[in-house]
C-alpha cells in the first residue's frame, strides 16, 4: 500500500476535482490521457453547448490536512511541469486537496485577472478555499479573460 | 450530453470519492473502484479491500444516482432498482451492494443486494450513509466473508429495514 500511496492519493484528488468542477452544469470536464502537464481540460458551456473557451487544471493531493495552506502548499513546479504549461494559450489553475478532510484549494497558474492582456504573474496569487469560492467564480474569471482577449483583438 | 448521463457520471465520481475516504484511525480501507464499463449488465464497480497480501477480498456495486431527493414520509432516497437487477446481483457468489447517490448533496447510502430483497424498489433507506464508520463496517463484513472457510451464507449488516418486514 505505502509504495502506491502517492498514486492512490493522486487518483483520489482527481476524482475530488471532478466532483468539485461538475457542481456547475456550465462545464464539461475531460481527463487528459497523456501526461502533457495538465490533468483535466475544462470546457465552458453555454446552454449546454461548448463555447470554445477552455481552461486547464493541474491537480495535486496530499495525505494530511493543511494547517496553513499558504505556507504549506508551495507552487514550485518541476522543470517538466513549467515547460509543459508555459506556451498554453489559455488559463491554467491548480487544485490541491487534503485526503484527511477532502478540503480543496485553488490558485491560478496562468491568471485570468481583469484587464489582463497577458497572463499575470503569480507572485501575489494566494490559495483560495474551494468551500468559499464556488466553481461559478472560476468560470466567471475565465469568461472575463476571454472577453478581454477578444476585445483586445478587435 | 443527456441530463441523466450527466447525473449518472457525476454520481459515479461521487461514489469513487466516498468509498475511498480515509478512516480516522484505520486509514484507507478500499482501493479505487474499477468501473466495469457501460456494457456490463447490473454491476458497475469491482472494489478491492486493502488487506494483507495473502488475500484480496472484493465486492461488487451497482451505483444509482438521483437528483430527485428523498421521499417525504420516510426520507428515503428516490432511486429505482429493478427486480431483475436484484435477482442478478443476488446470484453472484460474492458480496454485492447497491449504492444510492444523492447527486446534489454528494451523499451516498449503501444497502445489501445479497438476496434479502428479490423485488425491485423505488427508494432506498438512509440508514447506512457512506461515511468512515460505515466504510469500516463494510470492510469488516467483506473481509469476514472471504476469510471464513467454505464461504458461509452471506448475511449483510446493510439490510434495508423494509425488507425485514
Amino acid at each position: 500500500m505505502k509504495q502506491d500511496l502517492k498514486l492512490f492519493i493522486d487518483e483520489r484528488a482527481q476524482q475530488l476535482a471532478i466532483v468539485y468542477l461538475t457542481r456547475s452544469q456550465n462545464v464539461a470536464v475531460e481527463k487528459m490521457k497523456a501526461d502533457y502537464g495538465l490533468d483535466v481540460l475544462v470546457t465552458v458551456l453555454r446552454d449546454q453547448l461548448p463555447t470554445g473557451r477552455v481552461f486547464g487544471v493541474q491537480i495535486k493531493g496530499r495525505d494530511r490536512a493543511f494547517k496553513d495552506v499558504q505556507q504549506e502548499a508551495s507552487l514550485t513546479l518541476s522543470q517538466k511541469e513549467s515547460y509543459a504549461v508555459q506556451d498554453l494559450p489559455f488559463p491554467v489553475c491548480i487544485l490541491i486537496f487534503s485526503m484527511e478532510n477532502d478540503k480543496g484549494y485553488y490558485r491560478w497558474l496562468k491568471y485570468p485577472g481583469e484587464s489582463s492582456k497577458r497572463f499575470r504573474s503569480l507572485e501575489q496569487n494566494q490559495w483560495r478555499s474551494l468551500d468559499e469560492s464556488p466553481i461559478e467564480q472560476i468560470i466567471e474569471d475565465v469568461n472575463a479573460w476571454y472577453d478581454e482577449k477578444n476585445h483586445s483583438a478587435a | 450530453m443527456d441530463k441523466r448521463d450527466v447525473i449518472g457520471e457525476r454520481g459515479e465520481s461521487i461514489f469513487r470519492v466516498l468509498i475511498t475516504r480515509k478512516h480516522p484511525t484505520r486509514g484507507y480501507l478500499f482501493d479505487h473502484p474499477c468501473f466495469l464499463g457501460e456494457k456490463k449488465r447490473t454491476i458497475d464497480f469491482h472494489v478491492e479491500l486493502f488487506h494483507d497480501e495473502s488475500l484480496v477480498p472484493f465486492f461488487f456495486v451497482q451505483v444509482k444516482s438521483t437528483s430527485e431527493g428523498y421521499t417525504l414520509k420516510e426520507c428515503r432516497l428516490k432511486v429505482h432498482v429493478t427486480a431483475t437487477d436484484m435477482k442478478r446481483l443476488a446470484a453472484y457468489p460474492v458480496p454485492t451492494y447497491i449504492v444510492g447517490i444523492d447527486e446534489p448533496e454528494e451523499r451516498g447510502y449503501i444497502v445489501s443486494a445479497n438476496g434479502e430483497c428479490k423485488t425491485g424498489f423505488s427508494s432506498v433507506c438512509n440508514d447506512h450513509p457512506l461515511n468512515p464508520n460505515t466504510l469500516a463496517l463494510l470492510w469488516d463484513e467483506v473481509s469476514a466473508y472471504w476469510s471464513a472457510p467454505n464461504y458461509p451464507e452471506f448475511r449483510s449488516a446493510f439490510c434495508d429495514p423494509k425488507w425485514r418486514q
